[in-house]
C-alpha cells in the first residue's frame, strides 16, 4: 500500500472511531467490552483481518496499515482486539498452516508454562490460536473458547483478560509443529503492536493535557499560563513525540525487512522499552495536570491512562525489553551498538 | 487529532550511509594511531586545531556550505551523519564546532557577499575558529536584556560591554556579538539589537578565563572596551539581531551533540559489563532504547532543516529530551561503577576517569544553548499554551 493509501485509511479510521467514541461518551464504565456492532462495521470494511492474504480472507495489507489502525483506535480510546485477532491469531494460523479462519473473533496466546494463563479478549472470542512452547517442540493449534473452562478477568484498563488452562498440544487434534523462530516473532509482534497502541494513546493524552490546561481557569488564569503547569504538559508532549519517532521507525523497519531481520527486532525492542518507560511519566504528569477530575470515571483521561498502565506491562514489561535490547537484540545484530543505532 | 510537533520520519540514504562508514573507518584509524583519546563532551572540552584541519582536508567541515564559497554543497543529513560519528567516538572537535554549526549557516543566511567570501572558505578549510558572544553577566536566559552597546561612528561601530560563557574565545579568531544599537523600547524589547562579527584579536578586546568546577578552562569572559567594528562587519541588518539570532536556534538545538555528549561513556560501560558479566543485562538498556528514539527524532529534524521547514519547536523538544538523557547516562554508569557492577573489565581506571568527567560536565548539558526550562517554554508556545 502506498503512503496515500495509509493516509486514506487513517481518515477512514478517524471517521469510524470518532463516530463510535462520540456515541459512547454518555456512560463510561470500568469494564470496557468490545462493541459487536463496531466490530461488524470494521469487518465489513475489511479492517479486522487487514494483514491476512486475500486467498485466506484477509485484506493483503501490512504493518504500516495495521499500525495506523491500532494507533487511531488507541488514540480514540476504543477497545478493540485488533492486535490479537489480526496480527497474532490470524498471522499464527496462516504461518502454522492451520485451516483458514471463519472470520469469527479469535485471540492468541503464547504458552510457556503449565497452569492457568491470562489471555487477552478470551471471553469475547470464538476461538483462541495457541502457540504452545511447553513441550520439546513448538506447536500451534486453534481451539474453540466454548471447549475451555474460562475464569473471567480484566486488565486495569477494564478489557477482558481471562484465565484459562490450555490443553497440551498432544491432546488437540489438528495441532501442527512450527519452527521455534515463530515464538520469537509472536513476541515481537505483540511488543510492536502494544508499542504502537501506547504511542497512540500518549499522543492523545498530550492533547488532552493541552486542552485541559488551556480551558480550565484557576486563580483567574488558564492553568496553561502557569509555568509549573507548562513544564508538566510539555514533558508529556516530549515523551509522546519521542515514542512516536521510535515506533514509526520500528514499523517501517518491520515492513521493509520483516521480523527475521535482527535490526528490525532491535528497533521493536527499543520501541516497546521506550514506550513503556515514557508511559509511566506520561500517566503521572497527565494526572497531575488534570487534577482530581482526571481520576474520575466520567472524565475521558482515565480510559487512556488506564490503557497505558495495562499495555506497558503487557507482551513483556519495560524492564524485560530493556534487558533484551542490551543482550539478545544487540547480540543478534552483531554486538556493535553504534552500528545498530545508526542503521 | 495528532501531534504536529514531530517532523515526518526520515531515514538515511545509501549515499549518506556510505559517507558515515567512511568517517567511521577514518576515526578508527585515527584512534589506533593515537591521534586522540576518546572522551566525553568533546565538542566543548577537546580543542585540537590540527585535527579540525585534518577533518577539513577530508571535506567534513562546513559540509553544507555551497561550493562557490569553498564548501562541499552537502545536505544537512550528510552533516548529521558526520557529526554523529565524530561525537560517538569522542573526537576532539571543539575547534570547528561553533563555526560549523552556527556561524556558517548564519553567514549564508544573513551575511554580505563580502563576508561570505571572506569567512566561509576559511571555515571550510578549518583555518578559522569562531565563538558566540550572546550571554552577559546580567543576561543569561533573558537574552533580550543584553547591555553591550554599539555606538555608530564614522565608518563603523564601537562596542562596549562584557560577553560571557564564550566557549574557546581564548583560541578562537572571531565571534558574533549581540549588542544593543538602540535604547530599549519597553513595548518591544526585542527591537534595537544587532549582530557584529568581531575580531577577537582587535584592540580593546580582552579575554579572561572562567574556570570550570573540575579546573578546566573552556569558557571565557570577553571584555569589549571601545572595540571598533567596521560597517562591513555588521551581520544582517541593524536592528534585526533578535530575529537573526532566534531564526538560527534550530541549528543550535537539534543536533547530535544534544544527546551524544556521554555516548563514549555508555560504550565503555557496556564493554566493561560485557567483559566481566557476558550475556547478562547491566541496566543500561533503558538508555539504549531512548538513544535509539532520540537518534530517529533528531535525524527527522535534520530532514526538516534540509527541506527548509521551520523546526524550532521540534528542535527545542530534542534538546530537552536529549540533554536530560545524556546526563542520565552519566548517573547510571556512576551508580553501576559505585556498586561494583562494572568491576573486572579492562582498564577500570580509565572508565572511572571518564565517569568523573561526565558527572561534572552533566550540569552544563541542560543549561547551555537555552536551559531546559526556557526550552519547555518554547515547546509550550508550540503547543499553543503561551
Amino acid at each position: 500500500m502506498s503512503e496515500s493509501m495509509t493516509e486514506e485509511l487513517r481518515t477512514l479510521a478517524r471517521e469510524v472511531f470518532g463516530d463510535h467514541s462520540g456515541a459512547h461518551q454518555e456512560a463510561p464504565r470500568v469494564e470496557r467490552d468490545l462493541d459487536p456492532g463496531l466490530w461488524d462495521t470494521l469487518t465489513e470494511l475489511g479492517l479486522t483481518r487487514l494483514t491476512g492474504s486475500e486467498e485466506r480472507g484477509g485484506s493483503g495489507a501490512g504493518w504500516p496499515e495495521a499500525s495506523v489502525l491500532l494507533w487511531e483506535a488507541a488514540a480514540h480510546g476504543v477497545p478493540l482486539p485488533l492486535l490479537e485477532h489480526d496480527l497474532l491469531a490470524g498471522w499464527l494460523r496462516d504461518t502454522a498452516g492451520l485451516p483458514a479462519g471463519t472470520g469469527a473473533l479469535a485471540t492468541s496466546v503464547l504458552v510457556r508454562e503449565n497452569g492457568p494463563v491470562p489471555v487477552a479478549w478470551l471471553s469475547a472470542a470464538t476461538t483462541v490460536v495457541v502457540l504452545d512452547a511447553r513441550g520439546a517442540g513448538t506447536t500451534a493449534y486453534e481451539i474453540a473458547v466454548a471447549d475451555l473452562e474460562v475464569t473471567p478477568g480484566r486488565t486495569v484498563a477494564g478489557e477482558p483478560a481471562d484465565r484459562v488452562v490450555l490443553p497440551p498440544a498432544a491432546d488437540v487434534p489438528g495441532a501442527v509443529e512450527v519452527d521455534p523462530d515463530v515464538v520469537r516473532e509472536w513476541e515481537h509482534r505483540g511488543a510492536l503492536g502494544r508499542a504502537v497502541q501506547l504511542a497512540g494513546a500518549m499522543d492523545r493524552v498530550s492533547w488532552l493535557c493541552v486542552e485541559h490546561a488551556a480551558g480550565r481557569t484557576q486563580f483567574g488564569r488558564p492553568l496553561g499560563r502557569f509555568q509549573a503547569v507548562q513544564q508538566l504538559v510539555t514533558e508529556v508532549a516530549c515523551e509522546a513525540a519521542l515514542c512516536r519517532a521510535v515506533v514509526e521507525r520500528a514499523v517501517q523497519a518491520v515492513a521493509a525487512d520483516g521480523f527475521a531481520d535482527p535490526h528490525a527486532r532491535f528497533l521493536v525492542a527499543a520501541a516497546k522499552a521506550a514506550t513503556g518507560h515514557s508511559a509511566t511519566r506520561v500517566v503521572r504528569h497527565a494526572h497531575q495536570v488534570h487534577g482530581a477530575i482526571g481520576t474520575a470515571l466520567e472524565h475521558p483521561l482515565q480510559q487512556f491512562t488506564r490503557s497505558l498502565l495495562a499495555w506497558r506491562r503487557d507482551h513483556g514489561s519495560t524492564r524485560t525489553w530493556e534487558d533484551r535490547l542490551e543482550t539478545t537484540a544487540l547480540e543478534d545484530t552483531g554486538g556493535d551498538l553504534w552500528d545498530t543505532l545508526t542503521r | 487529532m495528532s501531534t504536529t510537533l514531530v517532523p515526518p520520519l526520515v531515514t538515511e540514504s545509501a549515499e549518506t550511509r556510505a559517507l558515515r562508514l567512511e568517517v567511521r573507518a577514518f576515526l578508527r584509524e585515527e584512534i589506533a594511531a593515537g591521534s586522540f583519546t576518546p572522551w566525553v563532551d568533546t565538542w566543548l572540552t577537546r580543542w585540537d586545531a590540527g585535527f579540525t584541519r585534518k577533518l577539513a582536508g577530508r571535506g567534513w567541515v562546513g559540509m553544507t556550505v555551497p561550493t562557490e564559497y569553498g564548501g562541499h554543497g552537502r545536505t544537512f543529513l550528510d552533516r548529521f551523519a558526520v557529526t554523529e560519528e565524530l561525537l560517538a567516538v569522542g573526537a576532539p572537535v571543539a575547534a570547528q564546532w561553533v563555526a560549523d554549526r552556527q556561524i556558517a549557516p548564519s553567514l549564508l543566511r544573513f551575511g554580505t557577499e563580502h563576508q561570505k567570501r571572506t569567512f566561509l572558505p576559511r571555515i571550510v578549510a578549518g583555518d578559522m575558529c569562531w565563538g558566540i558572544g550572546m550571554s552577559e553577566p546580567e543576561s543569561g536566559s533573558d537574552l533580550a536584556s543584553v547591555q553591550t552597546r554599539a555606538r555608530q561612528v564614522d565608518g563603523g561601530w564601537v562596542l562596549q560591554g562584557r560577553k560571557t560563557w564564550t566557549s574557546g574565545a581564548h583560541e578562537a579568531d572571531a565571534f558574533f556579538a549581540l549588542a544593543r544599537t538602540a535604547p530599549v523600547d519597553p513595548s518591544n524589547r526585542h527591537a534595537g539589537l544587532s549582530q557584529f562579527a568581531v575580531d577577537l584579536h582587535a584592540d580593546g578586546v580582552s579575554i579572561e578565563p572562567i574556570v570550570a568546577m573540575n579546573g578546566s578552562r573552556h569558557f571565557n569572559e570577553v571584555l569589549l572596551d571601545d572595540v571598533f567594528v567596521p560597517d562591513e562587519m555588521v551581520l544582517g541588518e541593524i536592528g534585526q539581531g533578535w530575529h537573526q539570532v532566534t531564526s538560527e536556534l534550530a541549528f543550535e538545538r537539534s543536533g547530535p551533540e544534544r544527546f551524544l555528549s556521554t555516548y563514549p561513556l555508555l560504550e565503555a560501560a557496556l564493554a566493561a559489563h560485557r567483559e566481566s558479566r557476558p550475556g547478562t543485562p547491566s541496566g543500561l538498556g533503558r538508555h539504549i532504547a531512548r538513544l535509539t528514539a532520540l537518534h530517529q527524532l533528531s535525524i527527522s529534524v535534520a530532514g526538516s532543516l534540509q527541506a527548509g521547514a521551520g523546526a524550532d519547536t521540534a528542535a527545542a523538544l530534542v534538546k530537552v529530551l536529549g540533554t536530560t538523557e545524556e546526563g542520565d547516562i552519566a548517573d547510571t554508569v556512576e551508580r553501576l561503577l559505585a556498586d561494583g557492577a562494572l568491576d573486572g573489565g579492562v582498564d577500570p581506571g580509565a572508565l572511572a576517569a571518564l565517569t568523573d568527567a561526565a558527572v561534572l560536565q552533566r550540569p552544563g548539558f541542560t543549561l547551555r544553548g537555552g536551559t531546559n526550562e526556557i526550552l519547555r517554554g518554547v515547546v509550550a508556545r508550540g503547543l499553543g499554551l503561551r
